[in-house]
């Protein structure tokens, strides 16, 4: 069998990088090589440089594998010394251009250089200064020609140049050659031969002195200044991918603008290559047999014909098509521009073309039929996608546009089952999709049908599969589904668009910093301290971290290297002026610490930061966040740049990169560097030098847990329900047990007042039973005597006027005291408890009655609606109002043995007393003048002074009681009988408040009886009982069975339920309409209740025979009442019936109406029962004619 | 049952439960009586309780009666509670009783009636508490719960007049038109009503306390009724009361054959009739 391999030889050239090091003394590289048109532009210019005296620079700017190194290998060669190197590389000049090739050859012999050729400091660059790269590549020119180092005889500047050396390569302290130093070298070299200076990788250069400023940006300028003019023959070449600028794009303006001059002594040239041109390459790369050249002219004119009616004009000439054969024609269209996009320009397509591994044209060539029958073989676009998608094909570099390849890849490579024709056209329309931006080179019908005449029937099965689309809009069919996102572009606006924003709010959006703990000081005073961490600018003004905020300090990282710092807010510094001014105390600041970190050096910083901020805001980008290859290309990317930046931070911010700064009103207190945390520590320790020592972490923390809050309740509770107990009454070793042990027994503050006494709530003191050394006792002193004492001063300004309690809890979380959040509530009930008997707390403004759990729980969760006022140490006459107040009622010595008859101790009693008082008593008028004003002034008192001393003294008729005045004179002895006519005028008329309503039922008691007639209850009760189960309408039910009840123990009670019954209200709920209304209603009940136990009783006389009974009542126009039993046996009943109808319808015929009948024959009958009449049952005298019936058989 | 065992009868302020106090005010003579205070009571339930406890000659005891409505409501930082989120239900009612009761026997006397006896009451789950159930034993249905009232000169409590079910003045479970009868019958507590749902808007909207969101923002309701706040519902009060009183006809005119889709709209308009706190109404 005949292969393609057999008929087709490939050149290989360009089929590896190439490198200066390496290549330079070879002839190897030479041999593959193609002087391209770019090539030949700059060995043109060199040469007509060189043909001149003077010498030149050239800055040549091209992409990756575009064959740069190749070029400086060939120029390297070609001014070298005369040997077969030369010989090739002037050969292949000649070759492209023989006016190049002869402009070669005139400069050598200008220079007389014929012989020994130029120096060639042929260089590859490393991040490094430029200085160590020149004198590197001048070292290895001068012993390429010499050998070594000449003596300074035969080379004047040999000393110079062994010294640098020297310099540059020792292990400790290396330095770089100056500028003059290389300048001198060079100088002296050009003196000789000309030099021709070529340095490879040059970007690498321009990194460093991005990075560093110190870089020199002169020596370039120097050197290419040096070869102008009517300098010295120096030619300076520098090779990089991408222009200077771009190097040098974020750095500062001042240093672009010195790069910018420097790149001003260069001649650019773009080292770029038409598709035209990279097809040319193409075409010589492949050497056919002349015995199959028929047959490629035939299949390259069918070709070119198909391409020109597809609209495709770049190659419609069949010679071009010819002469890139074996590949097919879509092929030869793509490639160039999937190499300029995707590949290492050059290099990649010659890896494609002559490669060793598989899939290259080279090696499939082996394996391709030429005896087949049918059309020509050639490689199809599918052998090109195969190479490049292949992982160890070209190295397509995750740059650019690959998120495209990245997606396309995988769709394709999921799609499993094609048919090979299937897989052919996907994988070609897979490549026109990433080649095609617009034009006519793309997946449309017609080209596609290039590749397979049969094109249409398969796309319409790829199409049904899914994989394949057809784009109307666009003509042309697609795999990629994503967006055409250029990651690149995209990163370098967004790097634009936050040129301007300064470095820390850069940072802030892209660098988050956890709060740090200032290890040592929280270790040692067992209190964590907190440090919220933020960046900032010198210029800010800051403000420490608010009173109950969690963190205890800020700590800001300054990210501007000049020196300035923040300064702090005037409300920060006036609360400096206040404390020192109030207290001289050694502490100086009233705001929690504010530290500044001020670094070195924030160069990597800015550019991490930057980094990592532009590649955020492109994945935020719409068009990113809807292509999840660009989506993930650019999350790969963030995640390297993200690290990059933690680093940067933490070296940044280390604390020997730092100074660091405590700030104050000046220019702020130095911290040492020390290790980890040691500067907020020193800080902490400036700021919360009275911080109390809470071994609890569960209590002694800024937020607590539900399980701490819990414990904390629990504790608070015991605090105020149980606070002469031992431990409070906590039993067991549970949270709150804990919490106790270290925030209030070891503290002190709870501990009996005296040796053996009960145990109370009070300065803190140590326990007199534990024997502690004097250190540890001046340590437990220490620990809760600074915030007791600020409690107590908060107290005494209390005294004036009421305190907020969530400004005491400021004070206390601020320095110096620095009191955590969760103690704050414990120690503060603590105090308020040990002064109870002086405190008064309001809540929402209102007087309450004391620290109850349940008030506890509402100030821990809002202390701001509750506020405290101080009611000690009244003197003069309102002290002995007190005195004889509490004496009058009983009001007995508080805990402790001190001084009784307080204020709140008076208020609090008299409150108590009202408490329960019925609404009746809040409402009636039934009451003395005194009693009714004294109940307006407890209603209307919301000050407990106000009420003790002057209105309660004036609704009695006093004069209200003066505090007394400053420096005034004792208020006269004669003043002391009219207090204890003012204690016992109030006393006697709360006893008539609190007793005023039961009195009243026991009026209604008295009247009730009388009414009945009856002077006990048992008289009433007793008979109703007998009648409960008689009475059929629901009130008078009601009202009996009420009457009869003897659950009672009392009458009092007895009466209030026959009241209640009768005003359906209970009599503490009463209003006075509602006790008149019950005084009348009473008697005329009773009245009912007589007649219905008379009825009753008559009814048991008549001995048991059945019989029908009514009691009627008639009532004359005077007033008179007669009441009668009156009845007919079951017997009877018929019969008379039957007579009373005769004698109605006989009385109708008169009247005419059975009604009117009725009336009439009662009246008859009722006259005549009257005067019949024998003793009657009751006698009344209020109704009109009226009958009424009672009762039923 | 030894001595220490106790007997125990829960008033909610209701009909039921008051004639189940009275019923058993001579058949069990050591009953401890207790009502769960909400502080948010109507003041009509309030001022029926003094008349029971007059009546039945022993006191009521208040549970809960420090830490009532507002207490909490400061507490949880206004979150309003719901048929979602009852913590209303959990923190003044069920505690309370359950820590009034202790560990020590007890029996439970539920009023449940002999008419109703699948309604559910509050029967605890402590394993020291025995419910029983006095009206389904001895077969005392709704009448008979009438009979005990008036016998007892009573009465019912006056909120009858105008509302079914006794609790708390904002209970979320009252329907619209109840709500308008709040507004007239009690305007104070109508608009604080009013003040604690503003505060709760407030919060969420404006304020945005932390610990509030922690606390309530999950699942929570921003009005006591349904779809408006009192503000807006009071502006519909005459469009309420004549759906009511339709609503009220629908009723009384037992109707047949209704379209299904008719039928069931009414159900959906009428079901808060239905629901109730079932602690509320113990």
């Amino acid at each position: 069998m005949t292969t393609l391999a057999d008929v087709l030889a490939v050149r290989s050239q360009f089929a590896r990088s190439a490198n200066f090091e390496r290549d330079a003394e070879s002839t190897e590289s030479l041999d593959g090589y193609v002087v391209t048109s770019r090539a030949l532009d700059v060995v043109s210019r060199v040469a007509e440089a060189a043909s001149g005296p003077a010498g030149g620079a050239w800055s040549v700017t091209g992409p990756y594998g575009s064959g740069k190194s190749s070029l400086g290998l060939l120029l390297d060669a070609a001014f070298g010394p005369p040997c077969i190197a030369r010989e090739r590389a002037l050969g292949k000049i000649s070759e492209a251009s023989t006016a190049a090739g002869d402009a070669v050859l005139q400069a050598l012999s200008n220079h007389r250089a014929r012989s020994h050729g130029f120096y060639r400091a042929l260089v590859t660059a490393d991040r490094e200064p430029v200085a160590r790269t020149v004198l590197r590549g001048l070292h290895r020119a001068v012993v390429r020609r010499h050998g070594k180092i000449p003596g300074s005889a035969e080379f004047p500047a040999s000393s110079v140049l062994k010294l640098a050396q020297r310099r540059v390569g020792r292990k400790e302290d290396p330095v770089d050659p100056s500028v003059s130093e290389l300048v001198d070298i060079a100088s002296c070299m050009a003196s000789r031969a000309p030099v021709l200076i070529v340095i490879d990788e040059f970007g690498k250069n321009l990194e460093a002195a991005r990075d560093d400023e110190s870089s020199d940006t002169y020596l370039l300028q120097r050197l290419a200044e040096a070869g102008q003019g009517t300098g010295l023959p120096i030619f300076v070449i520098t090779l990089q991918h991408l222009s200077f600028e771009e190097y040098l794009a974020d750095v500062d303006d001042r240093r672009r603008r010195d790069w910018a001059k420097v790149q001003g002594r260069f001649v650019d040239i773009a080292f770029t290559e038409s598709a035209a041109q990279t097809r040319a390459l193409i075409a010589q790369a492949f050497d056919v047999g002349d015995d199959i050249r028929s047959h490629i002219n035939v299949w390259a004119e069918s070709h070119a014909q198909a391409l020109a009616s597809a609209g495709i004009t770049d190659l419609s000439d069949p010679a071009a098509i010819a002469s890139c054969w074996p590949l097919h024609p879509v092929s030869t269209l793509v490639l160039p521009e999937l190499c300029n996009r995707f590949g290492q320009h050059e290099r990649t397509l010659f890896s494609f073309l002559a490669g060793n591994e598989s899939g290259t044209v080279a090696t499939l060539a082996s394996g391709i039929d030429m005896d087949a029958a049918g059309e020509l073989p050639s490689i199809g676009p599918e052998a090109v996608y195969d190479y490049f998608m292949g992982t160890d094909g070209a190295g397509v570099s995750v740059t650019g546009r690959s998120s495209r390849w990245m997606e396309i890849a995988s769709r394709l490579r999921d799609a499993n089952g094609l048919t090979d024709a299937g897989q052919r056209l996907a994988k070609s329309v897979a490549l026109l999709n990433l080649v095609s931006a617009s034009g006519a080179v793309r997946a449309s019908a017609s080209v596609l049908q290039l590749v397979d005449p049969e094109s249409s029937t398969v796309l319409s099965g790829l199409e049904q599969r899914g994989l394949v689309t057809y784009r109307a809009f666009a003509d042309e069919y697609r795999i990629w589904q994503g967006t055409d996102v250029n990651v690149v572009e995209l990163t370098a606006a967004a790097h634009d668009q936050i040129a301007d924003q300064p470095l820390h709010r850069v940072l802030e959006t892209v660098h988050a910093l956890e709060p740090m703990v200032a290890a040592r000081h929280s270790a040692q005073n067992d209190t964590v301290r907190l440090f919220r961490r933020r960046f900032a600018h010198g210029d800010e003004t800051v403000e420490p971290p608010a009173a109950l905020d969690t963190v205890d300090g800020d700590l800001l990282l300054v990210t501007n290297a000049d020196g300035e710092i923040p300064t702090l807010s005037d409300t920060a510094l006036s609360s400096f002026a206040d404390a020192r001014n109030a207290s001289g105390q050694e502490w100086n600041l009233r705001s929690k610490p504010v530290v500044v970190a001020l670094p070195d050096d924030i160069g990597d910083l800015d550019r991490a930061a930057r980094e990592v901020a532009a590649l955020s805001d492109v994945l935020a980008a719409p068009q990113v966040k809807a292509d999840w290859v660009a989506r993930r290309e650019v999350g790969e990317r963030l995640a390297s740049a993200r690290s990059q930046l933690d680093a940067a931070v933490s070296q940044a911010f280390s604390t020997d990169a730092c100074r660091w700064k405590l700030l104050d009103s000046g220019a702020g207190v130095p911290l040492s560097p020390g290790r980890g945390s040691a500067p907020l520590s020193e800080a902490a320790d400036h700021s919360y030098p009275y911080a109390p020592r809470v071994p609890n972490e569960m209590l002694n923390r800024s937020d607590l847990t539900s399980q701490g809050a819990k414990a904390r309740k629990i504790l608070l509770t015991a605090m105020i329900e149980h606070s002469v107990e031992y431990r409070l009454g906590l039993k067991g070793y549970g949270p709150e047990v804990a919490m106790y042990e270290a925030g209030l027994k070891h503290a002190g503050l709870h501990r009996p007042n005296r040796a053996g006494g009960n145990l109370a709530f009070g300065k803190p003191r140590i326990r007199s039973n534990s024997k502690v050394t004097e250190g540890l006792k001046q340590i437990e002193q220490i620990r809760f005597a600074p915030v007791w004492g600020a409690i107590e001063g908060a107290f005494e300004s209390a005294k004036k006027s009421r305190l907020n309690i969530r400004d005491l809890y400021f004070t206390l979380a601020l320095p110096p005291y620095g009191v955590k959040a969760g103690v704050i509530p414990v120690v503060v009930t603590a105090a308020l408890l040990a002064r109870a008997d002086r405190i008064a707390i309001y809540e929402h403004g209102t007087f309450q009655l004391g620290l109850s759990p349940e008030l506890s729980e509402r100030m821990v969760r809002n202390p701001e609606h509750f506020e405290i006022k101080h009611f000690a140490n009244i003197s003069g006459q309102r002290r002995n109002a007190l005195d004889v107040l509490a004496a009058r009622f009983g009001i007995e010595a508080g805990l402790g043995g001190r001084r009784v008859g307080n204020v709140l101790a008076v208020t609090l009693y008299l409150a108590a007393r009202m408490r329960g008082l019925e609404q009746w008593t809040r409402r009636t008028s039934h009451l003395s003048a005194d009693a009714l004003a004294v109940r307006d002034a407890l209603n209307e008192a919301t000050e407990p002074d106000v009420l003790l001393f002057e209105l309660l003294p004036v609704a009695l008729g006093f004069a209200p009681i003066a505090a007394r005045r400053k420096g005034g004179r004792p208020q006269q002895r004669s003043r002391k009988g009219e207090l204890e006519a003012f204690a016992d005028g109030l006393a006697r008329c709360i006893d008539e408040l609190t007793s005023r309503c039961r009195l009243m039922v026991g009026e209604l008691r008295d009247e009730l009886l009388a009414a009945a007639g009856e002077r006990t209850r048992l008289a009433v009760s007793g008979p109703a009982a007998g009648l409960a189960d008689e009475v059929l309408d629901r009130d008078v039910r009601a009202f009996v069975l009420a009457l009869s009840n003897d659950v009672y123990d009392d009458d009092l009670d007895w009466m209030a339920s026959v009241a209640t019954v009768l005003a359906k209200k209970a009599p503490a709920e009463w209003n006075d309409d509602d006790l008149a209304a019950v005084r009348v209603e009473l008697p005329r009940r009773l009245a009912a209740f007589n007649r219905l136990k008379a009825l009753h009783n008559e009814r048991l006389a008549m001995g048991g025979v059945p019989f029908d009974v009514l009691r009627v009542t008639f009532t004359d126009p005077s007033g008179a009442e007669e009441s009668r039993l009156v009845q007919v046996t079951q017997e009877e009943r018929r019969s008379v019936e039957n007579a009373v109808d005769h004698m109605l319808k006989s009385i109708r015929r008169i009247v005419g109406s059975d009604q009117r009948a009725y009336h009439a024959a009662l009246t008859i009958l009722g006259k005549g029962l009257l005067e019949s009449a024998g003793s009657p049952d009751i006698r009344h005298a209020h109704t009109p004619m009226l009958a009424k019936v009672v009762g039923d058989g | 049952m030894g001595e220490s065992t106790r007997h125990i009868c829960g008033i909610s302020g209701g009909k039921d439960s008051s004639a189940l106090a009275l019923y058993l005010r001579d058949r069990v003579p050591k009953m401890e009586y207790f009502f769960c205070d909400t502080g948010a009571e109507l003041p009509e339930t309030y001022e029926f309780l003094t008349r029971l406890e007059v009546i039945l000659g022993k006191p009521i005891a208040r549970l809960n009666s420090e830490r009532g409505f507002d207490h909490w409501f400061e507490v949880f930082r206004g979150a309003l509670p719901s048929p979602q989120m009852r913590w209303c239900t959990k923190v003044m009612k069920i505690k309370p009783i359950e820590a009034w009761i202790g560990d020590e026997p007890a029996i439970s006397y539920v009023a449940i009636r002999a008419d109703e006896a699948n309604r559910k009451g509050y029967i605890s789950t402590k394993p020291n508490i025995e419910s029983r159930f006095p009206f389904v034993e001895d077969g005392v249905d709704h009448d008979g719960v009438m009979k005990i009232l008036d016998d007892a000169g009573i009465g019912l409590p006056d909120y009858y007049e105008w509302r079914t079910r006794s609790g708390c003045y904002f209970c979320f479970y009252q329907r619209k038109a109840e709500w308008v009868g709040l507004a007239e019958r009690h305007p104070e507590l109508y608009e604080r009503a009013i003040a604690i749902e503003q505060k709760v808007l407030l919060d969420a909207g404006v304020d945005g306390d932390a610990d509030f969101s922690e606390r309530a923002m999950s699942g929570r309701q921003y009005t006591w009724s349904g779809g408006e706040t009192l503000v807006q519902l009071r502006s519909r009060r005459q469009e309420i009361l004549d759906k009511h009183a339709a609503a009220m006809d629908r009723i009384r005119q037992v109707r047949v054959e209704v379209p299904v889709l008719e039928a069931l709209a009414e159900a959906l308009d009428t079901e808060d009739d239905t629901v109730s706190c079932t602690v509320c109404a113990l």
